[in-house]
């Protein structure tokens, strides 16, 4: 019941500071619906069980990626342009483009094309909501250490009360998951998917490749926006000292 | 009513929406890019959701979202580098000034 | 052996054109003139030969064809064809196609000879060498041709010789204009030919003349006449015949030995000759054989009469040419299976003719070069400047006009036409053929008279006989028209399938002729033997009828008038309204589109990348969309 409410709470705050951040004239203004945007959607993820998703995000976008475009818009001194320039593409253009973006990615999302349909989540009595919390930070960064680890077949998860979800219990949505697979089989961890892996996480890979990412980020964006300074030797003596290291 | 997986996706494609139609009308450089912040977040927030309904005992869909964040991140670094280089040189960050490849 | 060799008749000198024409270069005159020369002396000799081989077959006793060669090289089949129709390459030697033969390759002989000559310091020397020997070959292919589509595009071929020799002085636009008008009243008349050979060879299941002529009575009456019919209308063209007559008396402005030798003695007569050909299947159409004779004699008398009013000397034997190739059209009509004397006749006239004809042209162009002028008014008294020329220009006027002494060829070639036309019962056509005899006598001896007497020479005139090359021709020649009327052509040449004749001409016959031709003669010595006004009191006595015969009766300004009036204003100039502004308008329209079209386009690229960010998420839902309805 609370989680209804605080989900829509949420939800409505959320779309309330988006609809702020493209709408307002000002540009602060802008930047603190975005903080408020984040935050709202950083709330929803604890309501998913997402917590280090939600502490990530607080983390990264709200104290990075809003304070270095709060940083931007005070080296782009120009604050004072208030008014809205007539824009390169019609307003109702635009507005007519979006909800039909939104009208067809929804409806996408929403088809059964590639899967069969996903009626019900689980309910509020599911309660490995309970369960998956165990752990959940050793969890993700097993996932993010770890290369391609074997599943233990023992779902410990599912010890407790699972019921309300696609019938009676445990075993439906066992049978439901296991649907999915070529072999019949279901692993906990196991993502519903095309192949019959008996493997799970391992992220390792992808985590480096982001560190590199970063870097290249960094450096990139160093050199963009560097300010070349003119070459200005200090006096002969100094040079001929440079050169003889 | 409980909040089935729909909400969720409605509610990610929403902001999505809202994003693209800053990413579209905004004439600053800066403020297109927060637009553009509000678009990756709808999709992080799209593997959360299918990570809460339909894999729920994994953490594949929070180690993707990280993904996506950090994504995002290094992309909003490298674009307001840019803003900030084209503000040097034009003396303005006013995208529909901003034609020069015209034709 | 000489059959064999056969096939090198007419190939011998379409090789030399192709030598000539591209590995000789224009300064070496000398082997132009000597590879020309050598080939058709070649074919001259080969010809001889397989003329005496076909003698000595058994053919030849009742003028059969020897098929010497019959090589196959194209077949046509289709599904409204009984059989497939193939056309061959092949030599036919046959008494006409032998004569023929030898008629071209001697008198392309002396024509070249005397070029050496008439062309010597001409620039394209070698070019006209190469033209003349084109010009041999196809005759030659023509003439020896053993199926009617071989004929066809040998004919095409000599066309096209007509037609580069005529133009050879191609910086004059009036040579350039008349090649142009030969070609196309040609090509029109070929029209005729090509749908009759069609028809002819679409019935007979073959394009060979024997099997054609076997199979003409096998045919519906009306397809035989129809086809003969068309067939002749490209022989009306190519020997230029009414109406297809004008482009001849132009075909002048090429240089005289090509006159001589196209105009005067061979191309021309490949009308003549395809009726010959055809002779067993034109025994089917009557009707239209009476039509050629009427044709015939009508052309005759009508270019005898425009002749004596002309002062152009090679326009006066133009004329004469086309006068008496409608003698040998009529004498081709008048044949028929019980007096086929016509056919003898015609053939028989047709050689002599070339002799004297060709004489007659040399003649003529020797005296053009040392005076330097067509018009006979500015001639005169050059018989004592120019002896040879003189004699031999009387020797070629006698026999044209068949006076006694009976010693030239003329006389007995004219005289078996005439006894053709009397034993085939045609007194109109007789006395036409008469009437023109007359005349002919008058507007020879017209000529003779003011080129060579009737004037005392200016004294700082110099003119004198021709070079070595051009006497030579001009003496063999002579000889020659005085010798082949004395062969004895009904013996060998006669209609396949029937017999020599035997008879002679009556002597009331021949007397009539000649009186006829000495009145002819006599009337034009009073009138132009010394200064006289006679000519020009009957000229005016005639008054209108003399004006238009002076001006070829208008037939070229009416038909001036049909094409540019007609024609052009009609058709061709709205279809080709149509074609600039329709047809090539659709083709510019499509660039004009595509010009606006990316004109419009181009106001796309804003080089906002906002406006591109919008259009991809328009593609994209575009996208979506039709995967959407696509997949429900």
């Amino acid at each position: 019941m609370i989680e209804t409410i605080a989900f829509y709470i949420f939800a409505f705050a959320v779309l309330f500071f988006a609809i702020q951040v493209v709408r307002t004239e000002y540009v602060m203004r802008a930047a603190m619906s975005l903080i408020c945007v984040l935050m709202g959607t950083a709330a929803l993820y604890l309501l998913a069980n997402a917590e280090f998703a939600a502490a990530v995000q607080i983390l990264v976008y709200v104290g990075g990626i809003v304070v270095l475009i709060i940083f931007a818009v005070l080296l782009v001194h120009n604050l004072g342009e208030a008014r809205v320039v007539h824009g390169p593409v019609n307003k109702f253009g635009a507005l007519a483009l979006s909800l039909a973006l939104f009208m067809f990615t929804s409806t996408i999302t929403t088809m059964d094309i590639l899967l069969p349909s996903l009626e019900l989540g689980p309910t509020s009595q599911y309660c490995l909501v309970v369960d998956t919390h165990k752990e959940a930070a050793r969890k993700v960064g097993l996932a993010f250490l770890s290369h391609d680890r074997p599943v233990n077949t023992e779902s410990e998860q599912f010890n407790t009360c699972v019921d309300g979800v696609y019938g009676s219990g445990k075993d439906d949505y066992h049978a439901w998951m296991s649907s999915f697979s070529d072999s019949g089989e279901y692993y906990d961890g196991w993502v519903p998917s095309f192949s019959n892996s008996k493997t799970t996480g391992g992220y390792v890979v992808p985590f480096e490749l982001l560190s590199l990412v970063l870097l290249a980020a960094l450096i990139g964006s160093t050199a963009i926006a560097r300010i070349k300074v003119p070459y200005s030797p200090d006096s002969a003596a100094d040079n001929r000292e440079d050169a003889s290291e | 009513m409980t909040i089935t997986i729909y909400h969720w996706i409605a509610l990610s494609t929403l902001l999505f929406s809202i994003g693209a139609y800053g990413v579209f009308t905004r004439t600053n450089a800066i403020m297109a890019l927060m637009s553009l912040e509000l678009m990756l977040n709808a999709a992080a927030m799209n593997f959360i959701s299918f990570n809460y309904y339909l894999a729920p005992g994994t953490v594949s869909g929070q180690v993707f979202a990280t993904f996506v964040i950090a994504i995002a991140a290094a992309e909003a670094a490298v674009g307001l580098a840019i803003v900030i280089r084209l503000f040097r040189s034009r003396g303005h960050v006013d995208l529909s000034r901003a034609n020069r490849m015209k034709n | 052996m000489f059959t064999t060799l056969s096939i090198l008749i007419p190939l011998l000198p379409i090789v030399g054109f192709g030598v000539i024409g591209l590995l000789v270069s224009p300064k070496s005159t000398k082997l132009a003139h000597s590879i020309s020369i050598g080939l058709v002396s070649a074919s001259l000799i080969i010809a001889a030969g397989s003329g005496l081989a076909y003698l000595q077959s058994p053919e030849s006793d009742k003028a059969l064809p020897l098929l010497a060669y019959n090589l196959e090289w194209i077949t046509f089949s289709s599904g409204i064809l009984a059989e497939p129709l193939v056309g061959h390459f092949g030599i036919l030697l046959d008494p006409i196609s032998i004569v023929l033969s030898l008629l071209v390759c001697s008198v392309s002989f002396f024509a070249q000879v005397y070029s050496i000559g008439y062309m010597d310091g001409h620039p394209g020397y070698r070019r006209f060498y190469a033209y003349m020997s084109l010009f041999t070959g196809a005759m030659l292919g023509l003439v020896l041709s053993s199926n009617i589509l071989q004929t066809y595009i040998f004919w095409e071929l000599v066309g096209l010789g007509s037609f580069l020799l005529i133009s050879y002085y191609f910086e004059k636009p009036s040579a350039v204009s008349a090649a142009k008008k030969a070609f196309i009243v040609t090509r029109f008349a070929d029209l005729g030919f090509l749908i009759g050979l069609l028809i002819l060879s679409f019935h007979a299941h073959s394009f060979d003349y024997s099997v054609l002529l076997a199979q003409a009575p096998l045919m519906p009456a009306g397809v035989v006449a129809l086809a003969c019919a068309l067939v002749a209308m490209g022989a009306f063209g190519k020997s230029a015949m009414f109406p297809l007559h004008i482009w001849l008396p132009d075909a002048m402005e090429g240089p005289t030995p090509v006159s001589a030798l196209i105009h005067a003695a061979t191309m021309v007569v490949a009308g003549v000759y395809l009726i010959a050909r055809l002779m067993g299947v034109y025994l089917y159409a009557p009707y239209v054989l009476y039509g050629i004779a009427i044709i015939g004699a009508g052309t005759s008398l009508f270019a005898a009469v425009i002749a004596c009013t002309q002062f152009d000397i090679k326009r006066v034997l133009a004329f004469s040419t086309l006068s008496q190739i409608g003698y040998m059209m009529l004498a081709l009509g008048s044949t028929t299976k019980e007096f086929p004397l016509g056919y003898t006749a015609s053939m028989f006239h047709m050689s002599t003719h070339a002799f004297f004809k060709a004489l007659l042209f040399l003649c003529a162009g020797a005296v053009i070069h040392a005076v330097h002028t067509n018009d006979i008014r500015q001639m005169g008294g050059l018989r004592k400047k120019m002896p040879i020329t003189h004699l031999a220009f009387l020797i070629g006027t006698l026999a044209i006009t068949a006076l006694p002494p009976y010693l030239v060829s003329g006389f007995y070639s004219k005289d078996e036409m005439l006894l053709a036309l009397q034993i085939s019962g045609h007194p109109i056509l007789l006395s036409m053929a008469s009437f023109v005899a007359m005349l002919t006598a008058f507007y020879m001896f017209r000529l003779y008279f003011l080129t060579f007497w009737h004037r005392v020479p200016s004294p700082n005139s110099h003119a004198h006989d021709p070079s070595s090359p051009m006497l030579f021709s001009l003496l063999i020649l002579s000889l020659l028209s005085i010798v082949s009327g004395w062969l004895p052509f009904g013996e060998s040449i006669f209609l396949p399938g029937t017999e020599a004749f035997h008879g002679h001409p009556s002597a009331l016959l021949i007397i009539g002729a000649t009186a006829l031709s000495l009145l002819g003669s006599l009337t034009a010595y009073t009138f132009y033997k010394r200064k006289t006004d006679y000519p020009e009191k009957v000229y005016a006595a005639l008054g209108a009828f003399a004006r238009a015969a002076k001006d070829k009766f208008y037939i070229d300004e009416a038909y001036i008038y049909v094409t540019k009036q007609i024609i052009f204003r009609r058709f061709s100039q709205p279809l080709e309204r149509f074609d600039r502004n329709v047809v090539d308008g659709a083709v510019d329209s499509i660039g004009s589109a595509t010009r606006f079209g990316s004109a419009k386009t181009i106001l796309a690229t804003t080089g906002m990348s906002q406006v591109n960010v919008f259009t991809f998420a328009l593609g994209l839902i575009a996208i979506i969309g039709f995967l959407l309805v696509s997949t429900r």
